[in-house]
C-alpha cells in the first residue's frame, strides 16, 4: 500500500472532536437537527411557480413570525421519501413529530425502522434501536450553531438569516415556497437547497425538499398536524 | 526520516497482528479415493437411477460400489448437485461429508438455504438498517444495495453476466453518506460526504462490499475442516482478493467470509442470521482500521 494511503488512513483515525458520535457524526447530526429545526419551524407557520413581490416576502415573514410566537406545541405525521438520482426505487419512511415550547422537540421514525432523536433544552438524545446517546449542545461549536438556529427559528427569524440562507421566495395557488440556499461552506457539503411549502391558508408547512450536492432529495410531507394541544413532557425523554 | 521509518514499522507491526484466516484448519484433500467414499470405506449406500453422466471417475465417488449408476466423465459442479438431488438417496459417512459438503456449497438450489449475500436469484434492490462504527465515529442510517444489470430485472442473471452493483449510505432523515458503483472491473465513488471521502476509506470499503456481493468464483480452491467445530472452510482467490469462507459443518450455511488485498484492507464479514435463506443480519469488520458497519435486513423489491 502506498505510504499515502498509510498515512491518510492513520490521519482519518486520529481526527478528534468532542463528543461520542465523532467528527463525522457529528456534521451527520448537525444536518439532521437543522433538518428538524427548520421543519419544526415551518410547521409553526406554512404548479406553477412565480416570484413573490416585496409585500407578499414582507406578509410571509410577518406571518410566520406572529404564528411562532403563537404556537405552544405541534405535532404531526410525517412520510419522508428518499430519491437517489440512479436509483429509481424511493426509501420511504414514516414517522410522528412533536414540538413544545420554548426549546422541546421529537423526532420520530416507526416504519421501516425505529429511530428517535430529541431536543430537550440543551440536551440532545438520539436513540438508535436500543441505544440511546446523550450529547449537550454546549460541549462544541456545532452543537452551539446548531442551539443558536432553534433559537432563531422559534423567533421566526430564519427566513431573515441572510448570513446562513441565501432565501428565494415563489408562490403558486396553494402554496408560498422558500428556497433556502446555504451560504456556510460546511453546510454546503451536505445540502445545495432547502425547499419549504407553506399553506396558503394558514401558513403551516406541507413540505420540506432537501436537496443534495449530489443530485438526491429527500421530500418531508407531514399530515394529521395540530396545534397547541397539550404535549406531555414525558414526550420529550428518551428512555 | 526517522519517524516516516517509525511509521512503516509500526504500520507492518499493527497489519501483521491482524489475523482474517479462520483458526484451527486441517487440509482436506479434495476429489481423492479417500475423501468422496469409496469402495474401501462400507459407509456408503448409494442407489441411483437410470444414467448420470458427468460424474467424475470411478474412483472419486460411491457409485462404483452400487453398481447402480453410470459414471463417465469429469467431475462438474451441476452435474454433482444434480446426482444427489435427482436420483434417489445418497447417505454416506465419514470422508462422505466431503462430498456432500461440495454438492451444497457449489450447487444452487431451490429450497435450501442460500449461503452468500447474492446470488443469480439476486433481488433487485435491498434495504439494510445500518450501523457504521470507526473507532469513536458513530454513525447510523439506511444502506441499499441495488443490482444494475439489466440481466437481474428478470430475477435470474445469466452466470456469464458481470453484476453492477450501486451502493448508497444515507442517514435516517436522507443525507446521503456514500453513493458507490461496482463494476466487475471497476469502481467508482459517485458521491462521499466530505469527512468521509479518504481515498483509503474508500479503498476499504470497495474490498468490503466486493466480498459481501461476491459469488462463487473463488480460483486455486483449498479445502479445511476447523478443528472443534467441524465448520468446513474454503480458501481461495477471487479477484485480487485472497478469501476464507466458512461454512456449517454440512456446508449448506456460510457463517463468515473474511478477505483481502493487501496488509491494510482486512475483511471478515458475518453472517448472523438468515431467514428464508436469505442474510438478514451481518456484519462487516475491518480489523486494522477499527470499522465496523452492522447491517439489519429492512426490506428487498
Amino acid at each position: 500500500m502506498h505510504p499515502e494511503t498509510v498515512s491518510t488512513i492513520f490521519n482519518l483515525l486520529q481526527r478528534k472532536a468532542p463528543g461520542a458520535t465523532g467528527f463525522v457524526g457529528q456534521s451527520a447530526l448537525f444536518y439532521t437537527i437543522l433538518t428538524l429545526v427548520i421543519s419544526t419551524f415551518s410547521l409553526q407557520v406554512i404548479s406553477q411557480n412565480k416570484t413573490m413581490n416585496a409585500a407578499s416576502v414582507e406578509m410571509l415573514r410577518s406571518r410566520v413570525k406572529e404564528l411562532a410566537q403563537n404556537t405552544l406545541t405541534i405535532s404531526s405525521d410525517f412520510i419522508q421519501e428518499k430519491d437517489m438520482a440512479m436509483i429509481t426505487e424511493k426509501i420511504i419512511s414514516r414517522g410522528k413529530f412533536y414540538f413544545k415550547k420554548e426549546k422541546m422537540l421529537r423526532w420520530e421514525y416507526t416504519d421501516p425502522f425505529s429511530y428517535l432523536i430529541i431536543i430537550r433544552n440543551d440536551q440532545i438524545s438520539v436513540k438508535d434501536e436500543n441505544r440511546v446517546t446523550h450529547f449537550n449542545v454546549r460541549t462544541n461549536k456545532v452543537f452551539l450553531e446548531i442551539n443558536r438556529i432553534i433559537l432563531g427559528s422559534l423567533q421566526g427569524t430564519l427566513l431573515n438569516d441572510a448570513v446562513n440562507f441565501s432565501p428565494g421566495f415563489l408562490e403558486n395557488v396553494s402554496s408560498f415556497i422558500v428556497v433556502l440556499k446555504p451560504l456556510a461552506p460546511k453546510l454546503k457539503e451536505s445540502i445545495s437547497e432547502i425547499v419549504i411549502h407553506f399553506d396558503r391558508k394558514d401558513f403551516s408547512v406541507n413540505q420540506v425538499d432537501m436537496l443534495e450536492p449530489g443530485g438526491d432529495r429527500t421530500r418531508i410531507n407531514f399530515t394529521n398536524k395540530t396545534f397547541n394541544q397539550p404535549i406531555s413532557d414525558e414526550k420529550f425523554v428518551a428512555h | 526520516m526517522r519517524s516516516l521509518w517509525l511509521i512503516s514499522i509500526l504500520f507492518f507491526l499493527a497489519a501483521g497482528c491482524v489475523s482474517i484466516k479462520p483458526k484451527g484448519l486441517t487440509r482436506v484433500v479434495n476429489g481423492t479415493r479417500d475423501n468422496f467414499g469409496t469402495r474401501d470405506t462400507g459407509h456408503v449406500t448409494s442407489s441411483g437411477h437410470g444414467t448420470s453422466s458427468g460424474h467424475g471417475t470411478r474412483d472419486n465417488f460411491v457409485t462404483r460400489d452400487t453398481g447402480h449408476v453410470t459414471n463417465s466423465g469429469r467431475v462438474t459442479r451441476d452435474n454433482f448437485v444434480a446426482r444427489d438431488t435427482g436420483h434417489g438417496t445418497i447417505s454416506g459417512h465419514g470422508t462422505r461429508d466431503t462430498g456432500q459438503f461440495r454438492d451444497t456449497v457449489y450447487g444452487i438450489q431451490e429450497g435450501r438455504p442460500v449461503t452468500h449475500f447474492v446470488t443469480r436469484h439476486a433481488s433487485r434492490v435491498t434495504l439494510y438498517k445500518a450501523t457504521l462504527d470507526i473507532k469513536k465515529h458513530h454513525l447510523t442510517g439506511l444502506l441499499v444495495i441495488k443490482r444494475m444489470d439489466s440481466a437481474s430485472t428478470t430475477g435470474i442473471a445469466a452466470p456469464e453476466i458481470s453484476p453492477v452493483y450501486r451502493i448508497v449510505f444515507a442517514n435516517e432523515i436522507g443525507m446521503t453518506f456514500f453513493d458507490l458503483e461496482l463494476k466487475h472491473d471497476s469502481y467508482n465513488v459517485i458521491y462521499c460526504f466530505e469527512s468521509l471521502n479518504k481515498k483509503a476509506l474508500m479503498k476499504i470499503f470497495e474490498t468490503d462490499f466486493r466480498l459481501l456481493t461476491d459469488t462463487d468464483t473463488l480460483n486455486s480452491k483449498k479445502y479445511y475442516k476447523q478443528t472443534g467445530t467441524g465448520n468446513v472452510v474454503i480458501e481461495g482467490n477471487s479477484g485480487r482478493y485472497k478469501t476464507w469462507q466458512t461454512f456449517s459443518p454440512s456446508g449448506d450455511t456460510l457463517y463468515t467470509k473474511s478477505g483481502k488485498s493487501t496488509l491494510a484492507d482486512p475483511v471478515i464479514i458475518s453472517y448472523l442470521k438468515y431467514s428464508e435463506g436469505f442474510p438478514v443480519k451481518i456484519t462487516i469488520e475491518n480489523p486494522f482500521i477499527g470499522m465496523k458497519l452492522t447491517l439489519r435486513l429492512l426490506d428487498r423489491k
